[in-house]
């Protein structure tokens, strides 16, 4: 008896002091690949910070971000609570056949935001109105895939959404809602690698990105050129993407990510990494960057085309993978990313002889944004 | 610093303990109280003054009630400092937001962020000084173990609170041993898993629930429940975590909670819920004010003062004030009226009613804020709210087996499990185990460790319920 009270203290003292010292000896972890976020590192001392409690905060972040094992044990944890029946983890439900969607009720959309947002878009579509200005809202995926959430699990209801910003935006809105879920219903077509979105990151797909580009050149009375023109190529087949990231677990396939060919040596870019593929995202967790190489706040885009169509973009991250696309159709792209863009937006229309705008972005994203509305407020 | 968090476990424990067994005997004390003013002072760097100046005034007063000509006064002025700091980082901006809302009145604002754990140390402080005044406990003349007496970390901000008289003896004299060091650390691994497994899970619950908009009959009825079993299973958890740290270093603390949801009356319920503070509210304050010695009215204003105490005990809020004369006026209608009726009653009628009275109490206690509060009112009673949600019918299913677990788990079912699965003797859980009890016990506790470690490193939610205490 007393021996096993003895073992389970040893073993107790050692699964406490082990991690402990590890964490003390080893070198800090700055990025965490599996959640696609920077770490905590440990902490520096100075009085100041000691007194405030800012000292002893960061030291239990440290503690936490650098723990041994980390992503072992967060996938761990996840796996516990499948096993628990639970059919949503860290914010995102296991959907059917794969798919890890966001978890976005009623509760978790601000309308009152979208529809500021939306006041300050029509506001601005009234002033540049001969740019012929477009709104376009792609549907999050969890409303597209509702059939996918797990039983009674319910998405927010964007049909109103998508009923508000057509009676705000009126003639300017292209509501592309309809089309992907008849598409997905239609469980889409031959001749495509793809699904609409990914499974397992919070973006639709090159395919799904088509559909955006085809549905918006009928918007403008351009013919959308086929898909097989764009001849679209396997990028990696080991893509975990951010819905992963909220919950990784042990058992989740990768996706498959594709991008279109393009005429990449005559396509010339200029801001955020100068390149329009960054392939270098081959090696990175979130290979969705090799669009671009991410998110920056203004990039102006010279193709090969030569038809005076020059077009300013207004855009999230869905935008990325459209525009590969669209290089096919304008002489000339600026992309503004307001999240990261302080500047006057009357300004890059200026410089770019800009003749056309398109606001493009994912309805979610869209709905609880805010910096567009700010970026619009100083022209 | 909160016992669920990684840097307690993995560095700040194992370090004291290790520093703890090396040292002689006689530095003990010096090293706990040095561990616990660390372990305070790092989530109050600034407030752990407010605590020593407690610890100083209140020694000094304990040697003057006991040495002076006037040990009255001494301890009329140790209860009203005690009382006037406690009011002042407590209550007073909170009187002041609601008497500013009379036109005309501007009273300024303090803006004093509440110490944690001070209500509990500051009752513990109350406690010692009334009972020296009384005769029944020895005035401390060593300081630090009367300063490890307030400070002492394992009961420190989430309690149970320990009466001097409790742990006078063990001060001076305790003990190190295989025994209390296995018994402890099984205890605390029992509450750290009640906490990180189970309340917080039921904490996201209640919070989804709260968030999904307005309350319907059913989701109202799955926001009550976890939260019901949230403040469970993260009250008693800290207080099992305390008894088990306690009996680690050596201290026996009382048991805080015994299965309070078994309860078949609400009079038994307050017999089983946080049970250190109702008996200290009972020695301190009721049986003071004469009790139920001076007939019935004296009796029902004593029972209204001790209620409304304890209800704002827990924070400086109307829902506390509300929960706290929910109780009273409850406990009135059973004292009075219900109660020789009721045992009558076949036994689980009776538990029904306690449980439904204690969600309502719940939902009170919960809602911290007025929409809150008109959101579950709207969910239970107004029908055009509607009788379920298809969100509320997923939420269910997805935490059915964790509500079951926690259902099961507030009840002695599992205990009385094993015991007579390993045929337990005497049901002794401490000595009447057998080793392949206690394997079996130590191996299902090293996996709930593994899962608590897991769930700390991928789970960021892990709230602290008591700062408002």
């Amino acid at each position: 008896m007393k021996k096993c009270k003895l073992i389970f203290i040893i073993l107790l003292f050692a699964i406490m002091l082990i991690p402990g010292t590890v964490l003390v000896i080893k070198k800090d972890r700055t990025f965490s690949d599996l959640e696609n976020r920077n770490l905590s590192v440990r902490p520096g001392f100075n009085i100041s910070e000691i007194l405030s409690g800012k000292t002893e905060s960061d030291l239990t972040d440290f503690v936490t971000d650098q723990f041994p094992l980390r992503d072992f044990l967060m996938r761990l944890s996840t796996e516990y609570k499948k096993g628990l029946l639970m059919k949503d983890v860290g914010g995102v439900y296991f959907g059917k056949n794969g798919f890890v969607l966001d978890k976005l009720y009623d509760g978790k959309v601000d309308t009152e935001n979208y529809k500021k947002n939306l006041y300050k878009l029509a506001e601005f579509i009234s002033d540049y109105r001969e740019l012929n200005p477009t709104f376009v809202l792609v549907p999050s995926p969890s409303s597209v895939l509702s059939d996918y959430l797990p039983a009674f699990a319910e998405n927010y209801d964007d049909t109103a959404m998508y009923d508000m910003a057509a009676s705000i935006i009126g003639d300017n809105f292209l509501n592309m809602r309809e089309r992907y879920v008849s598409l997905h219903e239609n469980e889409v077509s031959e001749n495509v690698i793809d699904t609409l979105y990914f499974k397992t990151d919070h973006h639709y797909t090159s395919y799904g990105a088509y559909i955006a580009y085809s549905e918006y050149c009928k918007e403008r009375g351009i013919v959308p050129k086929d898909i097989s023109y764009f001849n679209i190529k396997v990028l990696s087949n080991e893509f975990y993407g951010t819905m992963y990231s909220k919950a990784a677990d042990f058992a989740t396939e990768p996706d498959i990510i594709s991008i279109p060919s393009i005429d990449e040596d005559n396509i010339y870019v200029s801001g955020g990494t100068d390149k329009i593929y960054d392939y270098d995202a081959i090696d990175r967790k979130d290979k969705y960057t090799v669009y671009f190489g991410g998110n920056y706040g203004v990039v102006e885009i010279k193709t090969s085309v030569n038809n005076g169509k020059r077009l300013l973009i207004i855009k999230d991250s869905y935008a990325n993978s459209l525009i590969p696309y669209l290089t096919a159709e304008y002489e000339y792209i600026v992309m503004v990313d307001p999240r990261f863009y302080t500047g006057s937006i009357g300004q890059v229309i200026d410089n770019g002889q800009v003749n056309e705008i398109l606001v493009f972005y994912e309805m979610s994203n869209f709905i609880n944004d805010s910096e567009m509305r700010r970026m619009m407020i100083f022209k | 610093m909160i016992f669920s968090s990684l840097f307690f476990l993995m560095i700040f424990l194992p370090v004291l303990l290790l520093i703890y067994c090396i040292v002689p005997e006689k530095a003990r004390n010096v090293i706990l109280l040095i561990a616990s003013l660390f372990f305070y002072a790092f989530g109050e760097p600034k407030y752990v003054l407010v605590m020593l100046g407690s610890i100083i005034f209140n020694y000094v007063m304990g040697l003057l009630i006991h040495g002076s000509k006037y040990p009255k006064l001494f301890l009329i002025l140790t209860v009203v400092g005690n009382i006037f700091v406690l009011s002042l980082f407590k209550y007073t901006d909170f009187l002041a937001v609601n008497l500013n809302k009379i036109p005309g009145i501007r009273v300024p604002m303090l803006g004093l962020a509440l110490p944690i754990g001070i209500s509990f140390y500051t009752f513990q402080t109350m406690s010692y000084c009334i009972d020296v005044y009384r005769g029944k406990v020895k005035c401390q003349n060593n300081i630090i173990k009367f300063a490890l007496y307030v400070t002492m970390f394992p009961q420190l901000i989430a309690g149970p609170i320990v009466r001097y008289a409790d742990i006078e003896q063990e001060l001076d004299n305790r003990k190190l041993d295989l025994n209390s060091l296995h018994f402890g650390a099984e205890r605390f691994l029992i509450g750290l898993g009640k906490k990180v497994l189970l309340a917080n899970e039921f904490g996201k619950l209640y919070d989804t629930m709260i968030a999904e908009g307005p309350l319907n009959l059913l989701t109202a009825f799955i926001a009550a429940v976890a939260f019901t079993l949230q403040i469970y299973f993260d009250f008693s958890g800290y207080s099992d975590m305390a008894i088990g740290l306690g009996r680690i270093f050596g201290f026996h603390f009382m048991e805080n909670f015994r299965y309070p949801y078994e309860a078949k009356s609400i009079t038994e319920f307050w017999n089983r819920w946080h049970i250190s503070l109702s008996t200290w509210f009972k020695e301190y304050v009721y049986i003071p004010l004469g009790g139920n010695r001076k007939g019935v009215r004296r009796q029902v204003i004593n029972l209204f003062i001790v209620w409304a105490l304890t209800g704002i005990w827990h924070g400086a809020g109307f829902n506390f004030l509300l929960w706290g004369l929910y109780y009273f006026l409850i406990l009135i209608i059973e004292k009075f009226v219900l109660l020789k009726y009721m045992e009558k009653w076949p036994g689980f009628v009776r538990h029904i009613y306690s449980l439904i009275i204690i969600l309502f109490g719940w939902v009170i206690f919960a809602s911290d804020e007025w929409p809150t509060f008109v959101s579950f009112v709207r969910g239970f009673f107004v029908p055009s709210t509607g009788f379920w949600s298809s969100m509320g019918i997923y939420e269910l299913t997805t935490h059915l087996i964790i509500l079951a677990i926690g259902i099961i788990g507030s009840t002695r079912l599992p205990m009385i499990a094993y015991e007579k699965l390993f045929k337990i003797k005497d049901n002794d859980i401490e000595n009447g185990r057998s080793a392949v009890a206690v394997v079996s016990a130590d191996i299902y506790l090293l996996i709930v460790l593994l899962l608590c470690i897991a769930t700390l490193v991928g789970d960021s939610y892990n709230p602290f319920l008591y700062f408002r205490f």
